[in-house]
């Protein structure tokens, strides 16, 4: 059996570092990628039972490679296809994040938006509506305020949950073919 | 025909380029070296023109695949030009754009912070200006009255105990007495130190320009005054190479270049020597606090609005003589929140820019000085000899005189003046250090007889510091609005100050404040020092330097005659 | 949305704030950044800071290591290229 994957993609400071610790908590490992001189995080995690390797991605503003970090973000999501990715976006930046998002959802990889900083855009006013998001997209939404601990539980679960659903609609398709 | 089915696409591109994106993510979806990729994300790049996908398309891609993508991009150039990817990136733009109207309600009103409250007022239409104008008062009363106190204290240090320290130990030594003497004392004390005194008014100037700057007001200011720049018909983006300009005129030029035509480029060149730099402040101080002690803040405040008047109303006439008029180009400016200026930073740049003065007073003012009292030291007819000539028969003042009947008109024809505005092209402090020596030759030696002890100068160095503080500690709560006491400003006594009111007051037929004021004005018009004409030159060409040379100092002469002569026929005395 | 940026500067009587266009265009400054970084990419923006002193500026500041003092990061401005 092939491990799972899910990859955590994001523009920088967007709190995907808070998100890959409490997801992953001890069970990490720092190295760096293949050749180049960006830290590469990864960790494990354990949904129903299973074990998910987690990956922090570098940040990147989009998955045109135009710096170290876009390439390395691009190359692994266009080209290792995680099973799963988790966009983490800043919700009180959120037009300037979801570009990203766009490029996230051509490349067809089953997506997962996690929207962190719900804490600081509250206090901005704004409102998010993670309906008209999640409709938007068309990919499900769970809200996070990371830094103070908020959501993590909701996203590990809607990370299970998509998990099971992928691999149930591989296991289909595969009994199709 | 297979179509390729993608779980969800989440948005799509205008139909032709639709049509090339399929078409080709069907033949990427066949070609096994491709397959690494998902078929229509690597047609969206390739379309895109992503360099290193293309690479790899050609090095993977059989002769169809390449022949397909040549005739794909080939039939939308046809469409879009050279902008398919400008197509492509809007279209994601307007799909984000749309979620974000739909799914973020942000507050009616942003809940405005201190920093959009202060730019309320700052930037308003009518207010910002007035607004600039006090903020650039309080810098320049800053300047004097909290630095005057120190910059005396400096000075009598230099002039008194420093010389004799110096005369002493060339008399330990046994080289006192003679011409070396008085070229360390007469020519490099002098000229140097007289200089060296103004430091606590760049110091201090130096520090409100940082406090102005790390705050975030030097943006609002650039804005503000874009309307003004733009009622005389220059660009709005001349105004930041101006500012630069109070500080010093050579990176102002250089600061030209981020304006986008030549014409603009040329025609700021041109005006920013107008605005007055920190090299002609300590001119201003020794003059002002000479004729006018009690009003020395408001003289160079307004001798800093007559170099920005200048600037618009020449711009305006060049702009309408020599260059094409041409709508101006408008801009978009971040305005970053203001924050407290972070010390480092202030700390900083006050120490970089008052360096960078402390080490052009000892190469190209020290050289200056040491020419001039050469030439003062020679003689011309007389019987004295090296050295040891009366001034008014050395060969300095022989040349200055030559140059008076050009300023006699203008109430300071002294050879004096006159020398010390031909020197002062080297660099304007040379000015106040011309002065110096040629005021102060041979008296300085006279101080040496006072004989003090180490102990007594150093007793009298603190305590004058103190003094000082004392001053300008009155002089910053005056400011905010409290008089302590009486006012504090007595004439200033000094030989130097004596000797300059008696020499203006001569050449001026009994008008010395009005020749002042005319002087302050040549001063801060005249010809630009030779650094300023040399970047003019460098960026602009001979023929824009040779205009920036001549046409000052016609406008300056000008305009210290219209000071001068004006006064004169209205019969104003001054001081009011 | 792109275009628009163009058109708004093509077309502005007076000098806007980031801010203000930002307002103008209904995008999230964060956003019309990303956009108008584009804009310079492609050559059609310019972004500018103002240059310091020059190679052969021939002013004692030309001893500084750090460059010249004098010269500052005056504020940031775009605007449309010929």
């Amino acid at each position: 059996m092939s491990e799972i994957v899910v990859a955590l993609a994001g523009n920088p400071n967007v709190g995907k570092s808070t998100i890959f610790n409490a997801l992953t908590g001890l069970h990490q490992h720092v190295g760096n990628w293949p050749g180049k001189t960006v830290e590469r995080k990864e960790g494990r995690l354990l949904l129903n039972g299973k074990t998910v390797t987690v990956v922090d991605l570098p940040g990147a503003y989009s998955l045109a490679a135009r710096s170290l970090e876009e390439q390395i973000a691009r190359d692994f999501i266009a080209r290792g296809r995680p099973d799963l990715v988790v966009n983490v976006v800043d919700a009180a930046n959120l037009e300037r994040n979801l570009y990203l998002t766009a490029q996230l959802l051509e490349t067809g990889v089953p997506l997962l938006l996690a929207l962190n900083m719900t804490d600081i855009a509250a206090s901005r006013g704004i409102v998010i509506n993670p309906a008209a998001l999640s409709a938007g997209l068309g990919v499900p939404v769970t809200l996070l305020a990371a830094s103070r601990g908020e959501g993590i539980s909701a996203l590990k679960a809607t990370m299970a949950e998509m998990l099971a659903r992928l691999k149930s609609s591989k296991q289909m398709r595969e009994v199709a073919a | 025909m297979t179509t390729i089915a993608m779980p969800n696409i989440p948005f799509r591109y205008p139909a032709p380029i639709e049509r090339e994106i399929e078409q080709l993510a069907t033949l990427f979806a066949q070609t096994p070296a491709l397959t690494d990729y998902p078929a229509r994300w690597l047609a969206i790049q390739a379309l895109e023109g992503d360099e290193a996908l293309l690479a790899e398309i050609e090095a993977g891609g059989d002769s169809r695949v390449k022949a397909a993508l040549a005739a794909s991009l080939e039939r939308l150039r046809a469409v879009y030009g050279d902008e398919i990817d400008i197509v492509m990136v809007d279209q994601r733009y307007r799909f984000v754009h749309d979620i974000a109207i739909r799914a973020v309600t942000r507050p009616a009103t942003p809940p405005a912070t201190l920093s959009d409250r202060i730019d309320r007022i700052v930037t308003h239409r009518w207010l910002g200006i007035p607004i600039f104008l006090v903020v650039m008062w309080l810098v320049f009363k800053l300047t004097t009255d909290v630095a005057a106190p120190f910059v005396d204290w400096l000075d009598r240090v230099l002039s008194g105990p420093v010389s004799r320290w110096v005369s002493g130990l060339l008399h330990l030594v046994g080289a006192g007495g003679g011409w070396f003497e008085a070229l360390l004392i007469d020519g490099v004390l002098a000229g140097v130190g007289g200089v060296l005194a103004f430091v606590p008014v760049l110091l201090t100037l130096y520090f409100a320009l940082a406090l102005l700057e790390d705050s975030g007001y030097m943006a609002r200011a650039a804005f503000v005054m874009d309307r003004v720049m733009r009622l005389f018909g220059l660009h709005g983006k001349s105004f930041l190479p101006m500012i630069v300009g109070f500080g010093c005129s050579v990176p102002a030029i250089y600061a030209t270049r981020t304006l986008d035509s030549r014409r603009d480029r040329i025609l700021t060149g041109l005006l920013v020597p107008f605005m007055s730099c920190s090299a002609r402040l300590p001119v201003y101080v020794l003059i002002t606090m000479i004729f006018f002690p009690q009003y020395a803040g408001h003289v160079i405040f307004a001798l800093y609005l007559i170099g920005i008047a200048t600037a618009v109303g020449v711009g305006a006439l060049l702009r309408g003589l020599l260059f094409r008029q041409q709508p101006a180009t408008p801009f978009v400016l971040e305005l970053p929140p203001y924050r407290l200026p972070a010390p480092g930073n202030i700390w900083r740049q006050m120490w970089e820019r008052t360096s960078a003065f402390v080490r052009k007073a000892g190469t190209i003012i020290l050289t200056a000085s040491i020419v001039v009292w050469l030439l003062l030291a020679i003689p011309v007819g007389g019987e004295g000899q090296f050295a040891n000539t009366p001034v008014e028969q050395s060969a300095f003042a022989g040349l200055a005189r030559a140059t008076t009947p050009v300023f006699a008109p203008l109430g300071f024809g002294n050879w004096e003046s006159s020398g010390a505005l031909v020197t002062g092209l080297i660099a304007k402090e040379v000015v106040v250090g011309t002065l110096t020596q040629v005021y102060t030759g041979g008296e300085a030696a006279a101080d040496d007889t006072a004989a003090m002890t180490l102990s007594e100068d150093l007793v009298l160095i603190v305590g004058d510091f103190g003094a000082a503080v004392g001053e300008a500690l009155r002089a910053l709560v005056g400011m905010v609005g409290f008089e302590i006491g009486a006012a504090l400003e007595e004439p200033v006594t000094t030989g130097l100050a004596a000797a300059i009111q008696v020499g203006l007051a001569t050449s001026s037929n009994g008008h010395g404040e009005l020749a002042a004021l005319a002087f302050l004005v040549f001063v801060l018009l005249y010809t630009p020092c030779v650094a300023t004409l040399a970047a003019s030159r460098h960026e602009f060409g001979l023929r824009w330097m040779l205009v920036s040379l001549v046409g000052q100092f016609v406008i300056a002469w000008l305009a210290a005659l219209l000071v001068f002569q004006g006064g004169l026929a209205l019969g104003i005395r001054l001081p009011l | 949305m792109l275009y628009q940026i163009l058109a708004i500067l093509e077309q502005a009587e007076e000098p806007l704030s980031l801010d203000e266009l930002s307002r103008r265009l209904h995008v999230e400054p964060g956003a019309l950044n990303e956009m108008i970084a584009f804009w310079v990419r492609k050559g059609r923006l310019r972004d500018s800071a103002v240059v310091g002193c020059g190679e052969k500026a021939g002013c004692s500041c030309n001893a500084n290591p750090q460059g010249c003092p004098f010269r500052h990061n005056g504020p940031r401005l775009i605007t449309l290229c010929d």
